[in-house]
C-alpha cells in the first residue's frame, strides 16, 4: 500500500501526514456527522466521549495501529495524525530490523 | 469543630463562621481558568485507561450514571492530587479538624438537555445504597454529612446546571434517608417539579420527605456560578441541588466532588459492595485516602498510593 507525498515521493500508507490528516478528518467527519477544526479539541467542539471513543477505533483499524489516546495532550485531529504517523513509522522500522 | 494548625489556605476565623452559619464556603480558586482548561483537556483522555480504576464496569452502569467512575482518585495521578490539593485541603480541615479522609469523589457530569438535579441532603449517604456509607463515632452523630468540595472543570453557568444551595439549612433535615426510594430510568429527563426539570439520575429525592406536603424554600436559593478552576466545599446536609443544563450551544458543565470526613468516621460500615443508581460496584480494591494529618483509627481500610503507584501527598 502507498500514498503519494506533494514531492512525489511513493511512502507506505500512514507516513504521510497530510494524507493522514485528511483521512482522520473524513472519519471524523463520518462518526461525528460534520466537519470539525482539526487544530481544536475535539470535545471543545461538541464531540462526546463515545464518539471520540469510536473514532479512535476506526483509525487505528484503518493503519494498523494501537491508538493510546493517554499519550495526546489533546484531541486534536493533527495531534492524532501525527501520532499515528510515528506509530506508523516505528512499526515498519522494528519490521525491518526483524527481517535483517 | 475547627482546626488550629494554619496552613497556606486556612480560612479565617470569619470565614469558618460564615461557612458553619451558611453551610459553604466559596467560590475560590483552585486552578486559573486557563490551567483547568489545558489539565482537563489532556486529563480526560487519560481517564479514558480505565486499567488502573478500582471499580469494573461490568454492572456499575444504568441510566444515565455509572458509579465505575466513583473515585478516580485511586488510579489517577491528576485526580489524586487534586483531592489532596491545599486549596482544598486546608479549607477542610479547618473545619472538620487536621486528621482528615477523602473517602469519595464523583464526576458529575450536565449535558445540554440534561435535567436538574433534584433539592436534596446527604446524611449518612444511605438514601440510593439502603445502607449507610459513613457513620460518625456516636459523641459527634450531631455533625453527621460529610464535606463535599465541587469543583467546576469546566464552567458552570445559570445555563449549563451550576449548582444551588439554600444557605443555613444544614442543621435540619427534611429527608429521611432509610426510606427507599424508587428507581425509575425511564423518567430521566421527563419530570417537571415546580417548573424545572429536575430528577435524581433515576430517583425522584422527593420520596425521602419526611413531610410530603413539604416544599424547599427555593425562594432563599443561591446559584453557585464558578469559571473551570473555581470550587465551592459544603456540607451535604446543607439543601443543594442545579439547574438543568439549558443551553444547546454552551458544552457539556463537569464538576468533580472530592467528599470529606473526619478519621473519626468509619467508611462503608460493614460494607462489600456499593449497590445504587441501578449498578453495583465492588469494594474489594477501594481504601479511603489520608489528606492531612495522621490516622489512629482502625476501622477503614485506607490506601497511600494509587494503583498505578503514585503517593498521595498529605497535608
Amino acid at each position: 500500500m502507498t500514498s503519494t507525498r506533494s514531492t512525489g515521493t511513493d511512502l507506505p500508507t500512514g507516513t504521510d501526514i497530510s494524507e493522514v490528516l485528511s483521512t482522520i478528518g473524513g472519519i471524523a467527519h463520518r462518526v461525528l456527522g460534520r466537519d470539525v477544526d482539526p487544530a481544536v479539541d475535539l470535545f471543545d467542539q461538541g464531540t462526546t466521549s463515545l464518539a471520540f471513543i469510536r473514532m479512535i477505533a476506526e483509525v487505528g483499524a484503518r493503519y494498523g495501529v494501537t491508538v493510546d489516546v493517554a499519550e495526546l495532550e489533546e484531541a486534536r485531529i493533527d495531534l492524532l495524525s501525527q501520532m499515528v504517523v510515528d506509530q506508523v513509522v516505528a512499526q515498519e522500522r522494528d519490521g525491518r530490523e526483524d527481517g535483517r | 469543630m475547627t482546626n488550629t494548625l494554619d496552613q497556606r489556605f486556612t480560612p479565617t476565623a470569619d470565614e469558618v463562621a460564615r461557612f458553619h452559619e451558611q453551610g459553604y464556603l466559596g467560590p475560590f480558586t483552585v486552578y486559573e481558568e486557563e490551567e483547568m482548561k489545558r489539565l482537563w483537556r489532556r486529563e480526560r483522555l487519560r481517564l479514558m485507561d480505565r486499567s488502573g480504576a478500582v471499580y469494573d464496569e461490568d454492572d456499575a452502569q444504568a441510566g444515565n450514571t455509572n458509579i465505575a467512575n466513583y473515585d478516580r482518585h485511586l488510579d489517577s495521578t491528576f485526580l489524586a492530587d487534586h483531592v489532596c490539593r491545599p486549596e482544598i485541603v486546608d479549607r477542610v480541615a479547618a473545619v472538620l479538624g487536621p486528621n482528615v479522609l477523602c473517602w469519595r469523589s464523583e464526576f458529575f457530569p450536565k449535558y445540554p438537555g440534561d435535567e436538574g438535579t433534584d433539592w436534596h441532603q446527604a446524611d449518612t449517604f444511605a438514601f440510593a445504597s439502603g445502607k449507610p456509607q459513613i457513620l460518625w463515632p456516636a459523641e459527634e452523630r450531631e455533625f453527621g454529612g460529610t464535606i463535599t468540595v465541587w469543583t467546576a472543570f469546566t464552567e458552570a453557568a445559570e445555563d449549563t446546571g451550576c449548582l444551588q444551595f439554600i444557605p443555613g439549612s444544614q442543621r435540619t433535615m427534611h429527608y429521611d434517608e432509610t426510606k427507599a426510594m424508587h428507581y425509575q430510568p425511564d423518567k430521566i429527563n421527563g419530570r417537571g417539579k415546580d417548573g424545572v426539570n429536575r430528577g435524581f439520575y433515576g430517583y425522584d429525592y422527593r420520596e425521602l420527605q419526611k413531610d410530603p406536603d413539604w416544599r424547599p424554600p427555593e425562594d432563599r436559593a443561591v446559584s453557585m456560578v464558578m469559571k473551570p478552576g473555581e470550587a465551592v466545599m459544603f456540607w451535604s446536609t446543607m439543601m443543594h441541588a442545579s439547574k438543568p443544563h439549558s443551553n444547546p450551544d454552551k458544552p457539556m458543565r463537569l464538576g468533580f466532588a472530592g467528599r470529606y470526613v473526619p478519621t473519626s468516621v468509619e467508611v462503608y460500615p460493614d460494607t462489600d459492595d456499593v449497590d445504587e443508581y441501578g449498578g453495583q460496584v465492588s469494594l474489594q480494591k477501594y481504601g479511603a485516602v489520608l489528606v492531612s494529618g495522621v490516622d489512629t483509627h482502625t476501622h477503614n481500610r485506607k490506601v497511600t498510593a494509587t494503583t498505578r503507584g503514585h503517593v498521595f501527598p498529605v497535608r
